[in-house]
């Protein structure tokens, strides 16, 4: 495929066009459509530029209304429906539903923002374990994770280009998006929105665990958070 | 063709006439959405749908309403056959099947998108 | 009046009434000829100021290891080249644009507002300077020129940084509101006569929309200041969510101005292109009425998608399809324009040019950038490409595809209008390329950049991100561009200084423009003419002659009179006599007084601003006293045998249309206000507050009776000219509004103390103070005409000093009730269970 060709370019770490999530890939697949779209029409667009500058007369068989009709009404709307459509129906599927989707439960864990540094609560696990994670946040790989934000001082904005948009973190606010991440690994996270000196280095990274050993892991990693 | 025009404000108000009624329908369709999932309309189940798609949909099809309404009257008034005042006419009367369309294309979504999520 | 002069005559007289003088006198100015061209350079020199601020960002991300700015110098940087190029390049460009032009496309020898405009420009230059002062102190706004809170408030942005750009924006914001009263005037009122509706170029149509936009998009901005700098100032909590205020809200008052404003940037320029390509089609504008009704509903259209700027803040997916669809569909009546162009191109007999070449470069950028805007109108898409290089890319190839590369077409097109000169050497092609190359090779590979996970506003480049070649690929390529800049200026400064000086009408245009002496002489007319066909069509080679040979109307000069006409404005059968203010200095001592007040704020001397307010208001009131004649006139002779009432004597006088417009601007305020609270109740948290002030019936009931009595009196005061009874109805006015007052100042008391504890109460307090601010100027406008009336400058047919005020008091009455009734509203619909 085109988009295979292309990825050669593409990748990074912290690339959206280097999906490792469905959120991520459903919307890779939606800007290669629109890219392919767009180069379409652009080319139209210049070709029919040319065409009158260029060889004048050549468009005056069609009425002057209808050159208004047909390009101004005619091609764009039908486009922008389907596109339109297209893209709300994506949008649906990407909302955090209630019904978890596949592989049981949505995981839920909570994103503190603050200047600047993220700090990450898991707040199903059970007792004994109420502890957070800095700058680190660890999923298991193959279950829908709800990640909703917070923040008591500015905004800032979650970020996981590889596994899908991103959502603010608004003082007042807790939104939630909904990621998930194919296979085991880590990604790399950023900050979004602009937050002071430190956002550029407001990054932070999933480390996404094979589910069998997500809780055991997590534990750990909340045990050693707690020695520090 | 000097004649005085009789209400030339009115003339000219009516060429946005029918997007104010877009407008307006924007204001009031999100005002009630963000208000209604505060108060919780979304979860009174009404057959099929709920409180909060009824009442969008109530507002969305008097706002089609009204613009037809307006449609109507400015193909009934009488203008000159040429000259300013017809020329506004008829911008008015297209503006506001444009405006019919994009209230059509832009808030159909309400019938079907999650209102609260 | 009947006996012709020879045209040197004639513009020896009409010259020294209307030409400015020299040295210092140039600071009182107010001709349109004189102001646009102010405007335009002082654009021009803030654009080449954001330019070197757009260098300075390209270097420091050039590559991982190049960073010279730290990461506060860096945000002052972005902020400022944004800033500076949205509020003080673009906006300004093109009212310096539309005020040097208007007029003369119209046939009119003036805008309507002559001193307006100058009054704008100094506080453009005034508020502008103080933003660039404050850059070279070190001391810039630097949250990002949206400025988001709470980052942008006291406790996280404790300098002075914030407030130099919410009062110089506001100081600059006034020039914007003013002219786009002054344009929307001057196109209705002050065409030639027979320049009917339909029959005005087609500029015209859409700087009438542009300026009806700016009259319902600034609002939102300026009230968003107000509240954040009353916030950062005086702690009034409308975005703390920890009293019940919500950041949420700028964001809403922010774009709802935001999104409209890169629309009011664009259509002036698509103005300009559908004024120029005609004329090099050798063909009228095809569609003209299609594109009338284009530029209508994209203005609409463009109010309703300002949420595609919040698309990631965690908004309902239901309103996001609202704004998601209303941002696709502006691609539509955009798609109109092109098609109209492309038609009127097919059908004709292009010929290439210079501002041709420049057209192409709109073509190709503008359409690269609308397809982008459409991708990021996609929910999905946009919460990825948000706030990364992305929408940087995308915003760029808007605004200097939909900006930029127009402008230059203009210039290219009107600088010999503006200088009198073509051009002789062959520099604006290599500029272009280069401009154009070096734009395309910078920005492009940016929405790469973007897409590959760079975040906009980081102060340099990752080296893990893995994005260094494509950034060095774009600072490269700025510099190719900053070359053809220079390339730019120098083919300018080489055009004005050695062009060759041509007769008339070089491009074989058929505006007004081009039927007058090159550059414009300061009266623009030396007579008006008459037009009896699209005003896009005439022969202006031969109208010139017979313009300045005074064969049109008003071809003579009288009592040392500034004249023009004024006409009906959907017929444009001529109606009435227009009188302009001379040359004065008022304009700009009136600027310095309100740059008074801004320096005062910003200084935190805040009790002594309401003497700079004073001192405002009494330089206003000097203005009258240049204006308006101490006896009735009736009609006179202008020409053609025709005879018109002065404007002072005419129903339809320009300035009640002005008055009428102003307070739509004010009540688009008052209205983002009001919806203001009601947006905290439904979304910010911490609502209801613990509790409200009781209601105090007996001062709203003294308060609402002394609204409705002004109006009323008012009224009477109008009607009441002829008998001599004016005077005592508008001291009852007077002592009405007086009595709103000690009722309204009453309940400012009680609500006073909870104004800092939450919001609800700081908004009520807010309302409170705006009615209270409207009634005093109510008083004074009792006051203003009563002493019209005694100084001579009223009576039964000179009423327009009474009619103003009675415009006031009325909006005053309307707004006041609905203040009253929603200060007890709110908190009753706060109280209200299960809201939660
Ligand atoms: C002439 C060459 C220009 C270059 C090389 C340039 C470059 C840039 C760059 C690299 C940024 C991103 C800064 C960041 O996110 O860290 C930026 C931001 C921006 N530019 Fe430009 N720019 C240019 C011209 C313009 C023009 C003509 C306009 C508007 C008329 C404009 C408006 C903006 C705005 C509004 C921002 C956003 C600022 C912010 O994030 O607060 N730029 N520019
Ligand atoms: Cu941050
Ligand atoms: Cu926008």
């Amino acid at each position: 495929m085109a988009s295979t060709l292309a990825l050669a370019g593409c990748g990074g770490p912290v690339s959206t066009l280097d999906p490792a999530g469905p959120a991520a890939d459903a919307i890779a697949r939606l800007w290669w459509v629109m890219l392919i779209g767009a180069v379409a029409l652009f080319i139209l667009m210049m070709a029919l530029f040319g065409l009158v500058m260029l060889r004048p007369g050549a468009g005056s068989g069609l009425s002057r209304r209808g050159w208004i009709l047909a390009g101004g009404l005619g091609m764009p709307l039908p486009i922008l429906t389907a596109l339109l459509i297209y893209a709300l129906i994506q949008g649906e599927r990407l909302l955090p539903h209630p019904d978890g989707g596949p592989n049981g439960g949505v995981v839920r864990v909570e994103a503190v923002a603050r200047q600047f540094a993220w700090e990450f609560h898991y707040p199903e696990l059970g007792a004994g374990a109420a502890g957070t994670t800095l700058n680190v946040l660890h999923i298991p790989a193959g279950r829908a994770v709800d990640v909703t934000t917070r923040s008591d001082d500015v905004i800032h904005s979650f970020w996981v280009p590889r596994l899908g948009g991103k959502i603010d973190a608004t003082p007042g606010h807790s939104p939630t998006i909904r990621l998930r991440a194919d296979r085991p690994g880590l990604y790399a996270g950023l900050c979004a929105e602009y937050c002071g000196t430190g956002h550029r280095d407001m990054g932070f990274t999933v480390e996404a665990h094979p589910p069998a050993l997500y809780e055991q892991r997590l534990r750990a990693a909340l045990a050693g958070e707690e020695a520090q | 063709m000097n004649r005085p025009v009789p209400h030339p404000t009115r003339h000219l108000l009516m060429i946005v006439a029918g997007f104010a009624l877009w407008a307006l329908a924007f204001v009031l369709l999100y005002g009630t959405q963000a208000t209604g999932c505060k108060a919780g309309w979304h979860l009174v189940e009404m057959g099929p749908a709920n409180l909060l798609r009824l009442v969008l949909a109530l507002l969305f099809l008097l706002h089609l309403g009204a613009m037809l309404a307006l449609v109507r009257y400015l193909r009934r008034q009488v203008v000159p056959m040429a000259g300013p005042v017809r020329f506004l006419n008829r911008v008015a009367l297209f503006s506001a099947w444009a405006a019919i369309a994009s209230t059509l294309f832009t808030f159909v979504w309400l019938f079907w998108l999650s209102p609260c999520q | 009046m009947s006996d012709t002069l020879s045209p040197i005559r004639l513009h020896k007289q009409l010259d020294a009434i209307w030409g400015n003088g020299k040295g210092l006198e140039r600071l009182a100015a107010v001709n349109h000829t004189v102001i646009g061209r102010r405007f335009m350079i002082t654009a021009l020199v803030f654009f080449l100021i954001g330019g070197v601020l757009a260098m300075l960002i390209r270097s420091q991300l050039a590559s991982a290891q190049s960073p010279f700015m730290d990461a506060d110098l860096y945000a002052q940087v972005f902020t400022m080249h944004g800033t500076i190029m949205m509020f003080l390049f673009a906006i300004p460009m093109f009212e310096g644009f539309a005020i040097y032009l208007l007029p003369k496309l119209l046939g009119a020898r003036d805008m309507a507002f002559p001193r307006l405009s100058a009054y704008g420009y100094w506080c453009y230059l005034f508020g502008g300077s103080m933003l660039v002062v404050a850059m070279l102190a070190g001391v810039a706004p630097d949250g990002g020129w949206f400025m988001y809170t709470p980052l942008s408030s006291r406790p996280y942005s404790p300098g002075i940084n914030a407030d130099f750009w919410l009062l110089g924006i506001t100081f600059v914001e006034i020039s914007a509101l003013s002219a786009a009263v002054e344009i929307v005037v001057s196109i209705l009122k002050l065409r030639a006569p027979g320049m009917s509706l339909e029959r005005m170029p087609i500029f015209a149509w859409y700087m009438l929309v542009v300026a009806g936009m700016m009259l319902l998009g600034f609002p939102p901005l300026i009230l968003g200041s107000i509240l954040l700098e009353l916030e950062r100032a005086f702690d009034l909590p409308f975005f703390d969510p920890t009293r019940g205020g919500d950041p949420l809200l700028w964001q809403h008052l922010f774009w709802l101005f935001g999104h409209p404003e890169v629309y009011i940037i664009f259509l002036p320029a698509a103005g300009a292109v559908s004024t120029i390509l005609p004329v090099f089609a050798g063909r009228p504008l095809a569609g003209y009425r299609a594109v009338v009704i284009a530029v209508i509903a994209m203005a609409f259209l463009s109010f309703g998608l300002w949420v595609h700027h919040m698309f990631t803040v965690g908004i309902p997916h239901l309103a996001l399809g609202f704004f998601s669809a209303a941002s696709a569909l502006v691609a539509v009546p955009t798609a109109v324009q092109f098609f109209a162009w492309l038609a009127t191109l097919s059908h004709g007999r292009p010929r290439f040019s210079i501002p041709m070449l420049h057209i192409f470069g709109f073509f190709f950028t503008f359409v690269i950038g609308g397809l982008t805007g459409v991708m990021l109108a996609m929910v999905p898409f946009d919460q990825q490409a948000h706030d990364t290089h992305f929408v940087v890319a995308h915003l760029h190839y808007v605004l200097v595809g939909g900006f930029l590369f127009p402008m230059l077409a203009a210039t290219y097109y009107w600088l010999p209008h503006l200088t009198g000169r073509m051009a002789v050497f062959p520099l604006a092609k290599p500029a272009f390329w280069l401009f154009f190359i070096g734009f395309n090779l910078s920005f492009l590979p940016m929405h790469l950049t973007g897409l590959r996970g760079m975040p906009r506003r980081v102060h340099s480049v990752l080296p893990e991100w893995g994005l260094e070649t494509l950034n060095l690929i774009s600072s490269g390529a700025a510099f190719i561009m900053t070359m053809g800049v220079a390339l730019y200026l120098i083919d300018f400064f080489l055009l004005a200084r050695f062009g060759r000086i041509f007769r008339r009408n070089p491009w074989r245009a058929g505006t007004l423009e081009w039927a007058m002496a090159t550059p414009a002489p300061s009266y623009a007319f030396a007579s008006l003419p008459a037009v009896t066909e699209r005003a896009d069509r005439l022969d202006a080679d031969r109208l010139g002659g017979e313009l300045a040979a005074g064969r049109g109307y008003l071809g003579f000069t009288r009592h040392g009179w500034m004249e023009t006409l004024g006409v009906e404005m959907l017929t444009g059968r001529p109606q009435q006599l227009i009188l302009l203010p001379r040359q004065t200095y008022l304009p700009l001592w009136t600027a310095l007084a309100t740059g008074l007040f801004f320096v005062l704020m910003l200084a935190k001397l805040y009790w002594f601003t309401p003497l700079a307010l004073l001192l405002v208001l009494a330089l206003f009131m000097g203005w009258a006293r240049q204006t308006g004649l101490r006896e009735d006139k009736g009609l006179l002779p202008v020409g053609r045998g025709i005879d018109l009432p002065p404007h002072g004597e005419c129903e339809a006088a320009p300035s009640p249309m002005a008055m009428a417009l102003t307070l739509t601007a004010n009540a688009t305020l008052y209205g983002s206000l009001l919806f203001g609270g009601l947006f905290l109740w439904v979304s910010a948290p911490g609502w209801p507050p613990p509790g409200t002030p009781q209601p105090m019936m007996a001062a709203v009931g003294i308060a609402l009776l002394g609204l409705v009595i002004a109006p009323l009196a008012g009224a009477q005061a109008v009607t009441g000219i002829e008998s001599g009874k004016a005077g005592r109805w508008l001291w009852l006015v007077a002592g009405a509004q007086g009595l709103a007052l000690v009722a309204l100042a009453m309940l400012l008391a009680q609500w006073a103390p909870d104004r800092t504890g939450h919001a609800l109460a700081a908004i009520c307090f807010i309302i409170l103070c705006y009615v209270t601010l409207h009634c005093l100027m109510g008083l004074v406008f009792a006051l203003y005409g009563r002493w019209r009336i005694a100084t001579g400058h009223v009576s039964a047919r000179r009423n327009l000093d009474l009619r103003l005020g009675l415009q006031w008091q009325c909006y005053t009455a309307g707004a006041g009730l609905l203040g009253l009734t929603f200060i007890h509203a709110l908190p009753w619909l706060a109280s209200l269970g299960g809201m939660a």
